[in-house]
């Protein structure tokens, strides 16, 4: 009869369930005096040793004690110095996002900066006393974006962008200038004018590569390409579609599509359209239409058109 | 930071049992109470500066203790001969009883094969014999896992038989 190998021992060693579930070996182990004996030996090195007297020297309590009562008051006051430092960090932390948001309106700046590019308008008529912010306006002088233009009395002012923008604008009127420039990406042209009072005709070319706004007190209009009609008053503003399509907005936000030939009205409350209108001095679209041009282009009939 | 009153109450649970297993791995009274120290040291400083959880705490021992017993015995590699002299006079048999002499010396000559083994088996395998820690538990206290520790106490237990036939406690 053969012997149990190290391997087998060592495993009833580390697994002792490894026994119950062979029984042959532990029908062995009991017969087979070498094999008990290898067994009991090598149990007896996993046997603790007698070490009950073993234990450490009182001084190491001792020791460890007075290394409390050494390191205490420094992690305290750290502790405390924490909590003091709590609203500097955070203060810190505040400030770091500031510079942080600071740069990214840098960044975005540079790179609007980068991707657009002033378009400036032009000044092809003047009549009488128009002033560009304190200036006298001389005709073919560029118009930058943030020049106030103050059009006098029996004066009026045509300004164009290349040949596919015209403004003729009336006596009295106040135009200020936002926004005018075109984006190098798309070949795009922005224009945002805010106009304080007076007439207007503006003609802005239907290629679809500009798109404007004009702001007035009481609402804006926008579109991408359009011939209209604006008077602004002290109450409302009065808009005479031509031709092209315009959305016209209130200040509070109501908004209306126009339809061809049709005119509006637009006050603070709302935007309604002469055909809805109950008012009988208002005039209709075509009437607005002609009365201001009569009034801005009367001596050149040409100037409502921008070919 | 835990009161100076936790600490001592801990110290008092613990220090034995890990002594116990600092004194099997170096065979030296005073380095053991030097290595217990620090240990108790790093515990102190660690909990101050962290919390940690009750339960941990003898866990964070042991391994600490496993730690720096493996770096004391790294570090005195060369005067481990003199620390088994130290551990021979402990178990210097007394005993009238042959049988208990025996014992004795067999211990001696388990104890002369683990200096000859890597610390960090050393430590495992004195864990498990002296402290009496089933592998799973070595594994939890010295963040290893179960397989490596019966692997390696499965090294230990091997060169044992080995050395053990040799010197005829095996036949």
């Amino acid at each position: 009869m053969g012997h149990l190998s190290k391997k087998i021992l060592i495993r009833l060693i580390q697994s002792p369930e490894y026994v119950e579930k062979s029984a042959f070996t532990a029908k062995h182990i009991e017969k087979c005096p070498e094999c008990g004996n290898n067994f009991a030996a090598l149990k007896k090195i996993i046997l603790p040793t007698d070490c009950r007297d073993i234990k450490p020297g009182r001084h190491v309590l001792k020791n460890i004690s007075s290394y409390y009562d050494k390191i205490s008051p420094i992690h305290n006051t750290a502790a405390s110095k924490r909590d003091v430092n709590l609203p500097i960090l955070r203060i810190r932390l505040a400030g770091g996002a500031a510079l942080f948001a600071a740069a990214s309106i840098i960044i975005y700046a540079l790179y609007s900066h980068m991707q657009f590019e002033n378009a400036p308008m032009k000044a092809s008529k003047v009549r009488g006393v128009v002033q560009a912010d304190k200036n006298n306006l001389r005709k073919g002088q560029s118009l930058h974006p943030g020049v106030l233009l103050t059009i006098g009395e029996n004066s009026s002012l045509a300004i164009i962008y290349g040949k596919i923008v015209k403004l003729n604008a009336g006596p009295h009127t106040r135009i200020y200038i936002t926004k005018s420039m075109i984006d190098k990406k798309t070949g795009k042209i922005y224009f945002e004018l805010t106009v304080d009072k007076g007439i207007i005709i503006a003609v802005f070319d239907k290629s679809g590569n500009i798109e404007y706004t004009l702001k007035t007190p009481h609402g804006e209009v926008s579109s991408s390409g359009s011939t209209i009609a604006m008077k602004v008053d002290r109450s409302k503003t009065r808009v005479a579609v031509k031709d092209g399509s315009v959305n016209l907005s209130s200040s509070q936000g109501r908004s209306v599509s126009s339809e061809e030939g049709n005119a509006y009205t637009i006050t603070s409350t709302g935007v309604t359209s002469s055909m809805d209108s109950s008012d009988e001095d208002e005039e209709d679209s075509s009437t607005l239409y002609e009365n201001t041009a009569k009034d801005l282009l009367d001596d050149d009939p040409d100037d409502a058109s921008v070919q | 930071m835990l009161s100076k009153e936790k600490i001592s109450h801990i110290y008092k649970q613990y220090s034995k049992e890990i002594f116990r297993y600092l004194y099997k791995l170096t065979g030296n009274q005073d380095s053991s109470e030097d290595i217990l120290q620090e240990v108790f040291e790093k515990f102190i400083v660690y909990t101050a500066q962290k919390d940690i959880n009750v339960e941990k705490y003898r866990a964070f021992l042991y391994k600490t203790a496993h730690n720096e017993g493996v770096n004391y015995l790294i570090k005195s590699k060369k005067i481990q001969f003199n620390n088994i002299d130290a551990m021979e006079d402990s178990l210097k048999c007394e005993d009238t009883n042959i049988q208990n002499c025996i014992a004795a010396d067999l211990q001696r000559e388990i104890y002369r094969v683990l200096e000859t083994i890597r610390p960090e088996t050393r430590s495992m395998f004195i864990l498990h014999k002296e402290n009496e820690m089933t592998y799973d538990e070595i594994a939890r206290h010295l963040d290893v896992s179960s397989r490596t520790v019966r692997r390696r106490i499965k090294q230990v237990l091997d060169l044992l038989f080995d050395e053990l036939k040799k010197e005829g406690y095996i036949q």
